[in-house]
């Protein structure tokens, strides 16, 4: 390892982590608009949707991210239906399908945490909510969930950092992010111990700033606890 | 338009809590329900509020009418209970504040949720928390008070959509002797404003000094009904055992 390779390779991993960094920041966003309603769907215990959000869950907190990713890039293109359809533009892109499996899975654990934040909600925040006049849904809706995701926020910090290392397995269906480059660079040099150290470095890097992020965004989350 | 009740019972599985329980509180009175622990105190109190349903039985609370029995049709009743309890409002032993949310945040959120513009709920929760003793308390966290006075706060919440009808299940049982009597001087001050209260306690010391009536219970029945004259005289040996022990 000499500083002279380190700065000959810095800047072509660097070119990976602008799409690493968006799949990251696409897969949460959709992740969590989704668990939010999950989570509303479970609370409420809408029927029909109930099973099928259970049943979500069970499936993607059930396999490896990397077979979900894998499915879904190369499992659409098993049905002619599917290619012919309006969706096949998006399920034939890599970096669409890489969204989906992470979004998704993001999804399933996130619901799971809020889940059980909602149940952890000491019952007298409900009861005085019902005691007001608020019916259950205001209730759910303006009190318990404000109250649960402050405290699930810790617990979904991890969540985050999880889904920014998550989004590497995206390189396996060919898309460029940083893990991509590193590999097309090892392929070129083979020089692993380098390349991937650096990989590690940028990665390490940036789970630090977000463990820094997160922690400002809890302190002020739950400032009321102290 | 105080309360009227009649015939109301209640089991949980094969227990019965409370049996054939009939009473009538005229308006503006402060009534005290009191009596052991488990005597059913805080099942029939959360009944006026319909948190918890009667099995059979009338109910005349706020200009509302209630009739129960095994037909009671349980939507129907959820949203019935949703407009009752903007009319009698309740106040917990454990306050149970929305720790979360400032001392204003608590106070506006009903009334807003309600339709209350938001600078309304505002200037009313001012001038509640000036009532309570608490001007400065409005941007603090609940956690950030002392028991005393979180209590003042949820009374000042309840109070938020002016009730007809007050409810009080054990407000000082959380709380120091020393700091009970703040929640002695507001019960007082709001029985002065007309307002129809209610409060669950087994504090004989407590109840005697708010009290305009007494209802004793034991064993979920009504042993002893009356003015706050029952104190000095009970008519009944139970009464008397109680207020003695
Ligand atoms: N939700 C419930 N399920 C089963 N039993 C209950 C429930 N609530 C109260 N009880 C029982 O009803 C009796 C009266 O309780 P409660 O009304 O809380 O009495 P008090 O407030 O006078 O102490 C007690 O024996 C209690 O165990
Ligand atoms: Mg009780």
């Amino acid at each position: 390892m000499n500083l002279e390779a380190i700065m000959d390779y810095m800047p072509q991993l660097l070119k990976g982590l602008e799409t690493t960094l968006e799949l990251t920041f696409a897969s949460l966003f959709s992740g969590l608009a989704l668990a939010v309603v999950f989570t509303l769907i479970l609370s409420l215990r809408f029927k029909p949707l109930e099973w099928l959000v259970k049943a979500q869950i069970l499936l993607f907190t059930g396999t490896p991210l990397l077979v979900q990713i894998f499915l879904i890039y190369y499992g659409p293109a098993q049905f002619k239906g599917l290619q012919d359809s309006f969706l096949w533009p998006l399920l034939s892109e890599p970096w669409f399908c890489a969204l989906l499996a992470l979004a998704l899975n993001s999804a399933a654990y996130s619901t799971q945490l809020f889940k059980g934040a909602v149940d952890a909600v000491p019952a007298g925040d409900w009861e005085a909510a019902l005691a007001l006049g608020m019916n259950k849904r205001q209730t759910l809706i303006r009190i318990v969930l404000p109250h649960a995701f402050r405290r699930a926020l810790p617990a979904y910090g991890n969540e985050m950092i999880l889904v920014m290392k998550g989004t590497s397995l995206a390189s396996t269906i060919t898309l460029m992010d940083l893990m991509g480059y590193a590999d097309r660079l090892n392929a070129r040099t083979y020089d692993t111990l380098t390349v991937f150290t650096l990989a590690g470095v940028i990665y390490l890097t940036m789970t630090g700033i977000m463990t820094l992020v997160i922690r400002i965004m809890e302190r002020r989350a739950l400032a009321f606890s102290n | 338009m105080g309360i009227v009740v009649q015939g109301l019972s209640k089991a949980f599985g094969s227990t019965t809590v409370l049996k054939d329980i009939s009473f009538s509180i005229p308006k503006g009175e402060t009534t005290v329900l009191l009596g052991a622990s488990g005597a059913g105190k805080s099942t029939l109190m959360r009944m006026l509020n319909l948190l918890e349903t009667p099995d059979a039985g009338t109910m005349n609370i706020a200009g509302m009418n209630f009739s129960f029995s095994e037909k009671t049709d349980e939507k129907q009743l959820n949203k019935q209970a949703t407009s009752l309890r903007r009319k009698v409002g309740m106040v917990f032993q454990q306050y149970n504040l929305w720790p979360h949310m400032t001392v204003l945040q608590n106070l506006i959120e009903a009334p807003i949720v309600q339709g209350t513009p938001k600078q309304d709920a505002i200037t009313r929760a001012r001038e509640l928390l000036d009532r309570v003793g608490l001007t400065e308390k409005a941007e603090a966290w609940p956690s950030s008070l002392s028991g005393g006075q979180q209590q003042r706060v949820a009374i000042a919440r309840a109070l938020m959509l002016s009730p007809d009808v007050l409810l009080f299940d054990e407000p000082t049982a959380a709380l120091d002797p020393a700091i009970t009597n703040q929640v002695v001087e507001v019960i007082k001050e709001l029985s002065q404003s007309g307002i129809t209260q209610v409060v669950v306690t087994h504090e004989v010391e407590f109840a005697r000094k708010i009290a305009s009536r007494v209802i004793y219970l034991e064993d979920g029945e009504i042993v002893e009904d009356g003015s706050a004259e029952h104190f000095k005289n009970p008519q009944t040996a139970e009464f008397k055992a109680y207020l003695e022990h």
